[in-house]
């Protein structure tokens, strides 16, 4: 057995990350990183311009994507629907959480 | 190896049609995804399905599947050399022992053996270009190892090949130091340190989901916390300095006269440190507290209180009440 030891990159906002990166890490194709940018599933930092850049967080996005459009077999439409409404459920959970934390 | 009954785990007969096992893998990913299941074993539930889908869906890895007999889940058993020598062409060069193999890689690299280039061409097992395999680990650490940084050890099922291309697993353990700035749901990536990618295929990555064991004193939303005050009703009458414990240490808090419950006191940048710079803040929630028990004179004293105060704490919200209806 081998004992390694590495650091690790952080996928928030501190990070900038490009198409092409997204690309690499999820095995989506670049179209259809673009589908999920046009269906609002994934939001550029600089939507207006070109080459577009993104959040480090956005990785686990479109690596959440690339395994539901595999393993549920979701078409284009039905991903970007469903990523919306795991988003909705993240934001209540957060709210969620922040209740019960402030709550005494 | 250990043998796994597919068709129990998609709970389908052996004779079930393709449409029938897509329909059960479809209900059972619905279920137990583990981007959509909150169920703490889904996602192994999951995990069975999807390899049992995968192999049975393939019509060569089925009849290849199904040639190995049925056996009770979970026995052992070896594929015979006849098995060995039919599908030799699918399972690296057919020449490798099945020792120590476990089935779910057997059938993986039964779809690796039969991969195709860009052209459309068969590429051979040995040749293939394959991607190393990402891991995706959730590792609990606590609000203190938060706040410091930590090293964590993760251990990964790597997937090795012998020299006949056969797929094999070993444990290899990653130490993965986690700097200050970690907070509950925030994701790292180790990169290039999942499995080794096979011929020039790029090695896989680890990515890392982190989660905060609960704390005894301290609640936490993103890099802020929160921690309960108890007063006495004296203190938060008259106002007082307690001395409360942060993560770097105690620090005295001053609480201003009439202080009610649910007030909420910040100190700033006492939270958690964020990863781009910064810190939260610890918000202290006043919770106003009486003993269990109180004596004759403190009786005395609250029965004077109240014959001498002219403070009717239900008076506003009641007229409120009385207004709506």
């Amino acid at each position: 057995m081998q004992t390694e030891s590495h650091n690790v990159l952080w996928l928030d906002h501190t990070q900038c990350v490009s198409v092409q990166d997204l690309v690499d890490l999820s095995g989506l194709i670049e179209t259809e990183v673009c589908e999920l940018v046009c269906a609002g599933a994934l939001i550029p930092d600089n939507y207006r311009e070109l080459p577009w850049t993104f959040s480090g967080d956005c990785v686990v996005t479109v690596r959440r994507a690339s395994r539901l459009r595999d393993e549920l077999e979701l078409d284009d439409h039905a991903l970007a629907l469903t990523l919306g409404l795991l988003e909705q459920v993240r934001a209540l959970e957060a709210e969620i959480s922040k209740l019960r934390a402030q709550q005494a | 190896m250990k043998y796994k009954d597919y068709y129990a785990i998609l709970g389908v007969e052996r004779t079930a049609s393709d449409e029938q096992i897509k329909k059960a893998y479809r209900h059972l990913a619905r279920k137990y995804h583990p981007d959509v299941s909150k169920d703490p074993a889904g996602e192994d539930k999951f995990k069975d399905a999807a390899e049992a889908y995968k192999t049975l869906k393939d019509a060569t890895a089925r009849k290849a599947y199904d040639r190995l007999g049925s056996h009770p889940s979970g026995e052992e058993f070896q594929p015979s050399q006849d098995w060995g020598e039919q599908f030799k062409t699918q399972f690296g060069d057919g020449t490798s022992s099945f020792d120590g193999v476990d089935l779910s890689d057997l059938f993986a690299s039964f779809s690796q053996g039969r991969g195709r280039d860009g052209n459309g061409r068969e590429q051979s097992h040995r040749n293939r270009v394959v991607a190393g395999e990402d891991f995706d680990v959730t590792t609990q650490i606590t609000l203190e190892q938060a706040f410091s940084g930590t090293e964590v050890d993760l251990n990964l099922s790597v997937p090795t090949y012998d020299e006949h291309g056969q797929m094999r697993r070993e444990v290899r353990t990653l130490q993965a130091r986690i700097p200050k700035g970690a907070t509950a749901g925030l994701r790292l990536r180790l990169r290039g340190q999942g499995s080794k990618g096979q011929n020039g295929g790029r090695d896989g990555d680890v990515y890392l989901n982190i989660a905060l064991r609960p704390h005894p004193l301290f609640r936490v939303d993103g890099y802020d916390l929160y921690l309960d005050l108890p007063l006495a009703p004296w203190e938060a009458a008259l106002g007082t300095v307690v001395e409360v414990p942060t993560l770097a240490g105690r620090v005295n808090l001053k609480v201003g006269a009439l202080a009610s419950s649910g007030h909420q006191l910040r100190l700033a940048k006492r939270g958690l440190p964020k990863s781009g710079g910064g810190e939260g803040d610890l918000f202290a929630v006043i919770k106003i507290v009486m003993p269990s028990e109180i004596s004759e004179r403190e009786t005395a004293l609250f029965r004077e209180l109240a014959d001498v105060t002219t403070f009717k704490p239900r008076s506003e919200v009641f007229k409120q009440a009385n207004h709506a209806n």
